[in-house]
């Protein structure tokens, strides 16, 4: 059983890992698409049309991509103080609580986006911009990052289960990653 | 409006207080109280409501900003910054120590968040002032203050946030944040002269008086940080990019630097990367989670209702300001400050512009209160980082970094008394 939660786990972990790396390339592409933006205003007085609208689909992708890998890492914020306080057979009860509770939330908020792209696709519906994209391209996209979001929070629900540890922190410098 | 006030705060205290993750706690609140007190298609809402939040305009340089600090972090900066600024500093009462000060706010001219700046300044300066006999207290208080500054001078992750949030200008956030971060850094650098010349133990006998030939060709070595300031702001002001455009300029000239001083690897690039995607997933989901959180309570009227409170209570605006920072510097001991800025804005915004002040102006002073909470126990950021990389003890931390967090304090004070130490800047470029 143990054996079989952590085989399933594992293959979640490498579909975070893989959003993880969908957000990289995301950030990457959206200063190379900035900066070629930059170039062709200034040298060549011509804009790309899809500047605008691709950076934001990139930006949404960038921002949530890599959700689940964050939740795999520990790198989502929680008040720990409680967690840290409470008498050590607690507190895999409460984590298993705490990550149900966050289960139920980004389950539905998966659902309504996976429903808003499907509509989309149904309807045919484009963006506004100059491009008309379908919107159900990025909207799926970012229906899928928060699925694989909601994968990593199921490997996280199943390990705490099992008595397996939940994170794996990365080894990091100090101030490595920081927001604030 | 009192039920749904006290349903949100009841159901949002428990969530935090059980340890839900922040964003998680945010969006579920809202959720639960819509659902209760309204008839509306909640998750049809949420999921509208997230798609045009992560899309929208001002987040686009969040990820560009974050990147840039990721990959400069990796580089050689600090050590160049220390070697730059040592010779033009030795002569001070206070010594090294300035470079502190220096190193800190030169460097939050080019990245966006004060826990980064803490520890590439540090890196260099803690084991160079500790070798050089100055007193270790005060080099560890004087870099965790000057720290804050990174959040203060733009470019600013916590000012973005507050931006998208309160759909303020970023622009003009970073530009009130100029002056305000100045103000901080004379205050230091100011407190290090004091403590100088009525205790000269704090620092070693002065060596040999640097030549002007070195202190030139030291400059030599700031050129890199120097490049990338003019790339970013003067790409803004030359007018070749907007806000947007010039976070692209600066991942760009972070890749340069980096590529100069041949620490572009792939180990490097690598974990900058996915260290910008933790960042990244972290705020984005904070963010999503606040921004459908004030979706609810606009509809719940919660914000209106509480406005209406507060000024049946006839407080003055200055009571009001005051009453705000002390609720700020609370929260701060159980939070850290982006989260606690985030939760508290839909109902605080409504209630500070109805007491007479301006958004930008609240902006920057919120900044001022998240950098306090940076530096005060039990969370704050540059007290961890300052603590991972000394080893010592963290109570001793916080007293290092006490005198810097009641500084901290008075440019608070100074905002609020004379608000034109964040307005005249903005106001000036604007003409």
């Amino acid at each position: 059983m143990v054996h079989l939660v952590e085989r399933i786990a594992r293959a979640i972990d490498r579909a975070c890992a893989a959003g993880a790396w969908l957000a990289a390339a995301s950030c990457l592409a959206l200063a190379f698409l900035l900066i070629a933006e930059i170039a062709a205003t200034s040298l060549a007085g011509w804009s790309q049309p899809w500047a605008v609208e691709y950076s934001a689909y990139l930006c949404a992708i960038a921002l949530f991509g890599g959700s689940g890998f964050a939740l795999r890492q520990g790198a989502h914020i929680r008040v720990g103080v409680v967690l840290a306080l409470v008498p050590a057979g607690i507190r895999r009860p409460l984590d298993l609580a705490c990550t149900l509770a966050a289960l139920v939330v980004a389950g539905i908020l998966c659902g309504a986006l996976g429903e808003l792209a499907l509509r989309s696709y149904q309807l045919n519906s484009v963006s506004y911009y100059a491009m008309q994209t379908p919107l159900w391209i990025p909207q799926g996209a970012l229906a899928l990052s928060v699925a694989i979001l909601v994968l990593a929070l199921v490997a996280r629900a199943a390990r705490l289960a099992v008595g397996a540890s939940p994170e794996h922190p990365p080894a990091r410098q100090p101030g490595e990653g920081a927001a604030e | 409006m009192t039920a749904p006030a006290l349903f949100l705060l009841g159901v949002m205290a428990v969530a935090l207080a059980s340890s839900l993750w922040i964003g998680f706690a945010l969006m579920g609140t809202g959720m639960v109280a819509l659902e209760w007190f309204r008839d509306v298609p909640v998750a049809r809402m949420v999921a509208r409501d997230v798609w045009s939040s992560m899309t929208g305009e001002g987040l686009v340089t969040l990820p560009l900003f974050i990147l840039m600090g990721d990959i400069l972090f990796h580089t050689r900066l600090s050590e160049s910054l220390f070697r730059g600024l040592a010779p033009w500093v030795h002569r001070l009462p206070g010594g090294l120590l300035h470079v502190n000060v220096l190193g800190c706010t030169i460097f939050a001219a080019v990245s966006g968040s004060s826990a980064a700046t803490t520890a590439t300044v540090g890196r260099m300066t803690l084991t160079e002032l500790a070798k050089r006999g100055y007193d270790r207290d005060l080099a560890m208080g004087s870099l965790a203050g000057a720290g804050t500054i990174g959040l203060m001078i733009p470019p600013s992750i916590a000012m973005i946030v507050y931006g998208v949030l309160a759909e303020a200008s970023i622009l003009e956030l970073f530009i009130a944040g100029v002056v305000p971060g100045l103000v901080l850094a004379a205050l230091y650098s100011g407190w290090i002269v004091y403590r100088a010349l009525t205790d000269p133990s704090i620092q070693p006998a002065a060596g040999e008086r640097p030549t002007w030939r070195e202190r030139l060709l030291a400059l030599r070595d700031l050129g890199p940080v120097v490049f990338l300031i003019v790339a970013v702001i003067g790409s803004m002001y030359a007018g070749f990019a907007s806000v947007t455009e010039a976070a692209a300029v600066g991942v760009a000239g972070a890749l340069v630097v980096a590529a100069a001083q041949s620490t572009l690897t792939w180990p490097n690039l690598r974990s900058a990367l996915l260290s910008t995607v933790r960042t990244c997933a972290m705020i984005g989901l904070i963010l999503c989670g606040a921004l459908f959180l004030a979706k609810a309570m606009t509809l719940l009227g919660v914000p209106r209702g509480v406005s209406e409170w507060v000024q049946s209570l006839g407080l003055s605006p200055y009571t009001l300001i005051l009453s705000l920072f002390l609720v700020y510097l609370v929260l701060g001991c159980f939070l850290d400050g982006l989260s606690a800025m985030v939760m508290t804005l839909p109902v605080a915004l409504p209630l500070v512009l109805a007491a007479g002040f301006d958004k930008i102006w609240f902006g920057i002073f919120l900044v001022a209160t998240i950098e306090l909470s940076n530096v005060t126990p039990p969370v704050g950021f540059n007290l961890f980082v300052i603590q991972q990389m000394t080893g010592v003890p963290q109570m001793r931390v916080v007293r290092a970094a006490l005198p810097f967090a009641l500084l901290l304090c008075v440019l608070c004070a100074l905002l609020t008394a004379f608000p034109d130490v964040a307005a005249w800047l903005p106001r000036t470029m604007k003409g």
